[in-house]
């Protein structure tokens, strides 16, 4: 009989732990999503500052412009993967790194929220969403 | 591209004929110097052009005192010039007076522009070409958007991004007459700002918004869009690219998630 208590108190205690667990890592979740909030001015400040629009023309809608570039809207068409890769690795990090010819604006020290947001803000060029004002 | 390139085309051969140029940018006089250090200043006189197309059902009595205070508005705000730096470009050939396509460079560019704005009324859409700026002025906009605080707010005023024409609540525009101003400036690039410590910005675009300064940023990413090609300030004169502004709009404004109230038989 006492060794069955003991066993129902320890099998009591070992759910409440599972619990206890669970709920942590759910609460570690939520807070991860929050705090990578997407703010399209904050990112248009880094587009403007990398300079994105000089090459990529964005008002027009076909994906290569006269001079053969592709423009903002030929981007966001590139699978996110493609572009995070064509974008922040194999095309553009040497002139935005630390002893490249635009190191003002440094892409290697951006973080994963800011990349994933202007990968976004490219995205969206191509999804035609409106722009509201009060 | 093939749009884009007939432009270009019809916008020389109107230049070879001498005739006028038009499109909501047309610039003159557009000339070039070279400092030798890596900065170029843009010199050009720029007339803009905004045609506003009244739909409303029941018309829009001061729509013309509204049209005239939003070519100020424009005016003043794009007075003063502008300033990118990291530029990347052709390299320019100061003694050639050419950009050599064979090399690039970083340059800071300063863009000395002369503005005449022009906001006037249309009301037929064979009046609005490929390149033009519109602003079409509704009866109502349903169209509802999240804020970055997670609250609904309604739209007095909707712009289909860079380069896209726009729409403005003729009810909105009455009560706030700035709308019309923010609104073409979405057109020319400028994204929303919703950050509380920025009330005072035209861009900022929620209810409690308490001014109109425009920043330097924004203003040089506005003489960017302008001048979108820099290859074009050795033309001497030039327009602006096609944007297909009357199919855009078309589509834009009858777009259900929009949610516009307008007169149909004036969109003829």
């Amino acid at each position: 009989m006492v060794s069955n208590l003991i066993k129902l108190s320890l099998g009591s205690l070992l759910s409440i732990l599972l619990f206890a667990c669970q709920n942590v890592k759910e609460n570690i979740v939520k807070n991860s999503i929050d705090t990578c909030r997407f703010s399209r001015y904050d990112v248009g400040q880094l587009i403007s500052n990398f300079g994105c629009k000089n090459c990529h023309i964005a008002s027009i809608e076909e994906r290569i412009d006269s001079k053969g570039s592709i423009t903002f809207r030929g981007l966001a068409a590139l699978d996110s993967l493609k572009l995070i890769d064509y974008t922040f690795t194999k095309k553009h990090k040497g002139w935005y790194s630390k002893n490249g010819d635009l190191k003002a604006a440094r892409m290697d020290t951006l973080s994963d929220c800011e990349i994933r947001n202007i990968i976004r803000y490219i995205k969206d060029a191509g999804r035609d969403i409106p722009m509201p004002s009060q | 591209m093939t749009t884009d390139l007939v432009h270009a085309i019809r916008a020389n051969l109107a230049i070879l004929q001498n005739q006028p140029l038009s499109g909501g940018i047309v610039a003159k006089n557009l000339h070039i110097s070279d400092n030798g250090s890596g900065e170029l200043t843009l010199y050009g006189d720029f007339i803009i052009t905004l045609k506003v197309l009244d739909l409303t059902t029941n018309g829009a009595p001061n729509l013309n005192s509204l049209m005239t205070f939003t070519q100020q508005v424009i005016t003043t705000k794009l007075r003063g010039g502008g300033y990118k730096n990291g530029v990347i470009i052709h390299k320019y050939n100061s003694a050639r007076k050419i950009f050599d396509k064979t090399k690039t460079w970083t340059y800071s560019i300063r863009y000395n522009f002369n503005f005449a704005v022009n906001v006037i009324q249309i009301n037929m859409l064979t009046q609005i070409k490929g390149n033009d700026f519109v602003l079409a002025v509704v009866d109502s906009i349903g169209h509802q958007f999240t804020d970055k605080y997670g609250r609904r707010q309604s739209s007095g005023g909707l712009t289909q991004g860079e380069g896209g024409p726009a729409t403005v609540s003729y009810n909105s525009w009455q009560k706030n007459k700035y709308i019309g101003v923010h609104e073409f400036f979405h057109t020319l690039s400028l994204d929303d700002i919703e950050d509380s410590d920025k009330k005072s910005r035209l861009m900022y675009h929620l209810a409690d918004n308490s001014g109109q300064t425009i920043s330097d940023t924004e203003r040089g990413d506005m003489m960017k869009f302008i001048m979108v090609n820099i290859n074009d300030i050795t033309k001497i004169n030039s327009t602006n690219i096609n944007l297909n502004t009357l199919s855009r709009l078309r589509t834009f404004l009858n777009n259900p998630t929009n949610g516009f109230k307008f007169n149909k038989t004036k969109f003829r």
